[in-house]
């Protein structure tokens, strides 16, 4: 059966196809960065980053196109952080299916993989990690993408305020577990 | 920023650029294949039988569900014309919104709130949702709002209510438990669910022990986040709460309590052990406590041996113009902190302390914060660790 084009899709503008690749060799790793920082699993991470830059491809390519290029990176983090919450949400799920909630053992490196990272940088990152969801994101966002308040709360959905205070709560509990060491 | 945060920034991005191997090549990247680009409705001039079924497909489909639609806005105006004429209907039920996801129900077995003896749901009050216009955002913080006796005794039964809303901003549903401390007996209604944009009012009863003391910690737990918040049960001020339910500040008796319960209370100033700076510019918009216990962190601590340490209270520069601070360690085998003092909007408070662990107990510090709006109470471990 023969099918035909519909008229209200355009083809792919290689004016934009160039935008697009300067776009994504620039902002991979510091996106992958990200999403590193708020799933701690690099599968997962990898998975994130690449949905977030198809979904901006196909943006991109749709009727209407992307008309905002300088906006491109405000949209690939917001993608990355609700790319990353729903795949926290789904590991979650899969964990008290699995009467898991608890076990950290499959995040845990194996016994034989020696870890990169100085004791002081991993006990950093549990103590970020331990923090309660929205205190996280906005610490992870500062800390691994220099955002001001502003484009955090634009990444996050969150009001400016709640940025803050959450900021203000994450730092006082990470002054709280590293004690003299600040 | 601070060169604290500064280091703990380093840290973090260290620890993942550790976790990701370094910096790495950027992958191709993989187009995604763009077969939305044809529309298989739209069909060549000889569709076939099949062709033909997908062709009138879609208005076959519009036409039942404008069908639909009309026999939905029949009953819909039908019901409304119900509620007009039965007064029980005027002012209606809490919506509820959208079922909890199903690994709340069926794997922790949680009922819902609207299925528990004891429990009332009600929308938020409009004090509360004022409050939350005002801020921005407000936190699931628990509240004690009516005793039956405003001073409980030991060994007699007396019940209260445990006020507890769900911001509209928070999560969709949370399960919501707790725990009785140092009572004879307690009980409240729970576990249940607890839905976001809605205030639920559980009914408690309790009889204080022979100490006249005992706590309530008020627990949620939500698909991302949980929490907790201690309560006094043994509460002599808690009228206040009741007051600020219902109005849109302390009223003047309110007030009146406040300053008798407060009377002879000195300033922070001429307490010793408490020094007063100005208000902290890292945390705008925050009462509570701030970067408590710094010389406890990673401490292992030795039964016997005393610890001196420090705990700072920021209070908000838009907070009320005038309350009271307590605080006093727990779960330790001895410890204290300054006598009470009064505090005041737009500053820090550095409040020296000192503690003896009990073998195998980390302690916490309790506070309670009294102003004409009510009684504050919660606490924190003591060695940053619950």
């Amino acid at each position: 059966m023969a099918v035909r084009p519909t008229a209200d899709r355009r083809a792919p503008d290689p004016a934009d196809d160039g935008r697009f690749d300067a776009l994504y060799r620039s902002q991979w790793w510091p996106m992958l960065r990200l999403a590193q920082g708020l799933v701690d699993d690099v599968g997962s991470a990898e998975d994130i980053v690449q949905d977030a830059f198809a979904g901006l491809y196909r943006k991109s390519a749709s009727s209407g196109g992307l008309t905002e290029w300088g906006a491109a990176a405000g949209y690939l983090r917001a993608s990355v952080v609700n790319g990353a919450r729903s795949a926290l949400r789904r590991r979650r799920t899969v964990r008290a299916w699995l009467g898991q909630l608890r076990n950290d053992t499959e995040q845990a490196p194996a016994a034989d993989e020696p870890s990169l990272a100085s004791a002081d940088q991993q006990l950093a990152r549990r103590a970020l990690a331990a923090l309660p969801r929205r205190q996280r994101e906005v610490l992870t966002l500062r800390f691994l993408a220099d955002l001001t308040d502003a484009e955090i709360a634009d990444a996050t959905g969150m009001s400016a305020a709640h940025v803050r205070s959450a900021a203000s709560r994450g730092l006082a509990t990470l002054r709280a577990t590293f004690g003299g060491q600040s | 920023m601070t060169d604290f945060d500064t280091t703990i920034k380093e840290l973090v991005k260290g620890a993942v650029d550790a976790e990701l191997g370094g910096r790495r090549p950027t992958p191709k990247f993989n187009r995604p294949v763009a077969d939305d680009r044809f529309d298989f409705l739209v069909l060549d001039d000889e569709p076939g039988p099949v062709g033909a079924l997908r062709l009138w497909s879609a208005p076959m489909l519009a036409a039942v569900l404008a069908v639909l639609l009309g026999a939905a806005l029949m009953v819909a105006i039908t019901l409304k014309l119900d509620h007009r004429v039965d007064p029980a209907h005027l002012k209606p039920a809490p919506a509820r919104p959208t079922r909890p996801p199903a690994y709340f129900r069926e794997a922790l077995g949680v009922p819902e709130a609207e299925d528990v003896p004891g429990v009332s749901i009600e929308p938020i009050s409009d004090v509360d949702a004022r409050t939350y216009q005002d801020l921005g955002f407000y936190y699931n913080d628990p509240q004690i709002v009516d005793y039956s006796t405003p001073r409980p005794k030991p060994g007699e039964p007396y019940s209260f209510t445990l006020k507890y809303t769900v911001a509209p901003n928070e999560e969709p549903v949370y399960v919501l438990s707790w725990k009785f401390e140092g009572v004879k007996t307690g009980d409240c209604p729970g576990p249940l669910l607890v839905r976001q944009g809605h205030t639920y009012l559980l009914h408690c009863t309790a009889t204080l022990g022979p100490d006249g003391g005992g706590t309530l910690t008020v627990m949620w737990h939500g698909d991302n986040e949980e929490g907790g918040l201690l309560l006094g049960v043994a509460c002599s001020e808690c009228r206040p709460w009741s007051q600020s339910a219902g109005s849109a500040g302390p009223s003047a008796a309110a007030i009146a309590r406040y300053a008798k319960a407060v009377a002879g209370a000195p300033e922070a100033t001429g307490v010793p052990g408490v020094t007063v700076g100005p208000e902290s510019s890292e945390n705008p918009g925050y009462t509570g406590l701030g970067g408590p216990f710094d010389e406890l962190a990673g401490t292992t601590p030795i039964p016997g041996v005393n610890y001196p340490f420090t705990v700072e209270y920021l209070v908000d520069s838009g907070d009320e113009p005038e309350a009271l601070l307590s605080m006093r360690p727990e779960d330790v085998a001895a410890g204290s902190c300054p006598r009470p003092f009064r505090i005041r909007p737009g500053h820090t408070y550095r409040i020296r302390c000192q503690v003896t662990f009990q073998a195998g107990k980390a302690g916490r510090l309790a506070f309670s914060r009294l102003s004409p709006s009510g009684r504050q109470t919660g606490s924190a471990p003591l060695l940053g660790t619950g």
